[in-house]
This record gives structure tokens, C-alpha cells and sequence, in this order.
């Protein structure tokens, strides 16, 4: 299974993912604002982040730019979360080099599908 | 002079007690805020486990702390808030079973408002079929907001009654009112708002049709386009406006041909919003008719047509220089104005 970094600055949502991620066997590693993510992507290069928007520090779109322009870290595929009031973001989020995206509130159903979609695209 | 220095002893002593007070109450609270996040955070694995078993809720029953309930409460609305499909019935089912669904509904009956709002709004979140009734009761409330909230919850548990009573509610309120539904709807998200939508488009009532025209411009719905390019040609203004707002939100440069006749509308309000969704479309087809606008009675109408033209780029731009040396006063000075803001970076 994979090791996944879960950038969100709500704790709750972090829980939640990294309750839902384990439960499936991925091995799950968290940041709480977008540099702390941007540091931990360079410094562990997961094999996935999920990567909210709005965050502190950096905002999700920054930290995306980041990593698709970094040579260490431009293949780590990235699936982003959105909050239903935000849906034109997953626009600019797909065009910025985002794999994926996933909208809140999500299912784990469908957590689950996207993950694995993600997963095996770009294993 | 006794009486002085009386005075002046006691105001000193009340600083010397207030000050104190203060500086524990302040500390009370922060030990209380540090215990109740010490209480959430050991509820929390029991509560996450209530997704894979919804029914595993002894230890959310028993052994609890006067106030714990209150924080696994917080903890399954929160969590409830942000899942949806089997996850959000586990915890419908996990609310049930605690019994946090009976007290809610109990609240509604509250004689303070607030609290049965508090209710109203929480049993939208634990969706559960059992407060269907109580909720239907509240649509009735004397409260506004409560009755506003009921219906909501009504909405979030996708019970046809409760869309029924919002229309109905739409149709008999002000704007203010569909205001705030209309923000509520949308943060329900796709799955309310798909079976609101057809329902407020088939209605002829001016307010709920407002709202129709709203939602479709803040959802970005390239499928009403049809629908709203016959509300262009609506008797009533207000509509005609708020179409030609939602169609520049929208972004579908499809729009642009029949905004270009909204531009000769009756209504300034609705030649001048005409005028900036043009703009915010970016066709150049539109250039020539812009140009007109710019001699325009109304002085919005100018700027925006002006400053539809500045966005349509190259060729706008041309025609604003053309128009800023023009004989007629009025396009002469818009022009001239847009041009300067523009380079200013206004």
C-alpha cells in the first residue's frame, strides 16, 4: 500500500482521512499549513498528497505550483480537496497539474476509488 | 471631605478586587476550553469507529462526565458534516441510537428560540427521518429563523414536503429572505439544489424565479442558458437584470448575441449590466454595439460599456482612443476616463 500526505489545517478532516486512509493499509502522514506540506513532500516524497485549498502560510494552489515545478518532487501525483462552495477551483486545480480532485463531503466509497485511480495511474 | 476619601478607598479596593477576578475568570476558561478539547480528543477514536459500526456506541453512553455528551455531540455533527453516502447513514444511525435525535427534537418544543434554531439546524445535519414530523411542526414556528432552518432541514433530509414549504417559502418572502436561502442552498450542495432548480423554473412567481436566475449564475449552470435567454426578454426588470448579471457569471460567450440586444433595453440597470457581462465574456463580435453604448443617457451604462470594451482588448481598445476623440462630450469623457483608469491600474 502507499504512503500518503494529507495537507488540510482542519484537524478534524485530518482525523477523519488518516482514520479512513489506515483502515485500508496506507501508511498516512499529515501537514497542517501549506509550507509545512511543501517541506514534508520534499523532504519524504510520498507516493500521494492530498492537498486542500485553503490553508494557511501557503494556500493549496501554491503549494501545487511548487511541487509540479520542483524536479524532486514534479511526479508526485496530488489529488486535491475542495469544499462544495469552490468547484470552479477544481478547474484551475486539474490545469495547475493536480491528478484529481475530491469535493467535501465526501463518501469513503468514493475517497477510496479516487485514491486507487491515482494510485495505479501513475505507478 | 471624609466622604471623599471614602469614596476613593472603595473605587480602589473594587480595581484591587475586579482586577483579580479578571485574571481568574480569564484562567477558569482556559482550563475549561483546555479539559473540554482533553474530553473531545479522548471521544474521538469512538466516535471514528462508529464508521465502520455505527451501533458501537457503548462508549459514548456510559461513564461519562457531566458535559461529555454535549462534546460527543459537537464531535458527530462535525464529523457528520463533512461525509456524505454510507457514512453520513452510519452516523444518522449512530445519532439515533444515542438518542441525540430525541433531544433535538424535544428542543424544538423550547421556549427559547435560539435553542430550538440550535435544534432546527441540527437535525438537518444528523438527517434523520424520524424528526420528520417535528420539523413540519416547526415550519410553523413564530421565529423566522427557526422556520427558515426547519425548512432547511426539511431540504438536507430530501423529504419532497420540505421542498415543497421552501418554494412556498420563496414565493411569500422578501429578498432578503431568498437571500439567505439561496446561500443556504447552495452550501447544501448538488444534491438539494438539482431538485430545487427545475422546481423554481417552472414557477411563475417573480420572487422564486429571482432566485432560480441567482442560483444558476452563482452554480455556474450552462444548462439554464436557454431557460434564461428567454428571461432576457422578461416584463419584469428586476429579472432582466439579475439574467443579464447571472449570464456574465456564467462565462458561455453563447450569451454574448442576446446580451447585445439587452444593450437597447428600456431599463439602464439592465443595459448597464448587459454592458458588463459583455465585457466579462470577452467576444469581440460585440465591439461595434459597445461603441454605441458609449453615447448612452446614463452615465454607468457609458463606464460599463467603456470598460467592456478595455477588456475585449486590442480592438476595444482602439475604439476607446477613436472615442476619446470624438466630438460628443458625454462617450468623449467615459472613454477618456476608462483609458486613465485603466493605466493607472484601477
Amino acid at each position: 500500500m502507499a504512503r500518503i500526505l494529507v495537507a488540510d489545517d482542519d484537524p478534524l478532516s485530518i482525523k477523519l482521512l488518516n482514520f479512513r486512509l489506515r483502515s485500508v493499509g496506507h501508511e498516512v502522514i499529515f501537514a497542517v499549513n501549506g509550507g509545512e506540506a511543501l517541506e514534508i513532500a520534499t523532504r519524504e516524497k510520498p507516493d500521494l498528497v492530498l492537498l486542500d485549498i485553503m490553508m494557511p502560510v501557503m494556500n493549496g494552489f501554491q503549494v501545487l505550483r511548487k511541487l509540479k515545478s520542483q524536479e524532486e518532487t514534479k511526479n508526485i501525483p496530488v489529488l486535491i480537496l475542495t469544499s462544495k462552495v469552490q468547484e470552479k477551483d477544481v478547474v484551475f486545480g486539474l490545469e495547475a497539474g493536480a491528478e484529481d480532485y475530491l469535493t467535501k463531503p465526501f463518501s469513503f466509497a468514493e475517497l477510496n476509488a479516487r485514491v486507487n485511480r491515482v494510485l495505479a495511474s501513475c505507478s | 471631605m471624609l466622604e471623599a476619601i471614602y469614596t476613593i478607598i472603595s473605587l480602589q479596593l473594587l480595581i484591587l478586587a475586579i482586577v483579580p477576578y479578571l485574571v481568574l475568570r480569564r484562567w477558569a476558561v482556559n482550563l475549561l476550553e483546555r479539559c473540554a478539547e482533553r474530553r473531545k480528543h479522548h471521544f474521538e477514536p469512538y466516535v471514528l469507529n462508529l464508521l465502520n459500526d455505527p451501533t458501537a456506541i457503548e462508549p459514548l453512553e456510559h461513564r461519562l462526565f457531566p458535559g461529555d455528551r454535549k462534546f460527543i455531540k459537537e464531535l458527530l455533527l462535525q464529523l457528520a458534516a463533512q461525509l456524505k453516502g454510507q457514512d453520513r447513514c452510519n452516523m444518522t444511525t449512530a445519532f439515533e441510537k444515542i438518542g441525540y435525535v430525541k433531544n433535538e427534537m424535544s428542543a424544538l418544543l423550547s421556549r427559547r428560540w435560539w435553542r430550538r434554531l440550535e435544534a432546527a439546524i441540527n437535525l438537518g445535519t444528523m438527517q434523520s427521518q424520524m424528526a420528520v414530523a417535528a420539523l413540519i411542526d416547526a415550519v410553523r414556528d413564530p421565529v423566522e429563523d427557526v422556520r427558515l432552518a426547519a425548512v432547511m432541514a426539511l431540504g438536507q433530509l430530501n423529504e419532497p414536503r420540505g421542498l415543497r414549504l421552501l418554494i412556498r417559502i420563496i414565493e411569500e418572502g422578501d429578498r432578503w429572505t431568498g437571500s439567505h436561502i439561496v446561500e443556504a442552498l447552495i452550501s447544501m450542495g448538488p444534491e438539494i439544489t438539482s431538485k430545487i432548480i427545475p422546481r423554481l423554473e417552472a414557477t411563475t412567481n417573480i420572487n422564486a424565479r429571482l432566485l432560480y436566475v441567482q442560483i444558476c449564475g452563482l452554480l455556474q449552470i450552462t444548462e439554464a442558458l436557454d431557460s434564461l435567454f428567454l428571461l432576457l426578454r422578461d416584463p419584469d426588470k428586476e429579472t432582466r437584470i439579475s439574467v443579464a448579471k447571472t449570464l456574465g457569471q456564467i462565462g458561455d460567450v453563447s450569451a454574448v448575441e442576446n446580451l447585445i440586444i439587452s444593450l437597447d433595453d428600456e431599463s439602464w440597470e439592465a443595459r448597464a449590466q448587459a454592458a458588463k457581462a459583455i465585457g466579462s465574456l470577452g467576444d469581440k463580435q460585440a465591439v461595434d454595439k459597445l461603441k454605441r453604448a458609449l453615447s448612452d443617457e446614463n452615465w454607468w451604462v457609458r463606464h460599463n460599456a467603456a470598460d467592456a470594451l478595455y477588456r475585449l482588448g486590442e480592438e476595444g481598445i482602439e475604439a476607446l482612443h477613436e472615442t476619446s476623440c470624438s466630438e460628443e462630450k458625454a462617450p468623449r469623457a467615459t472613454a477618456a476616463q476608462v483609458l486613465a483608469e485603466r493605466a493607472l491600474g484601477v
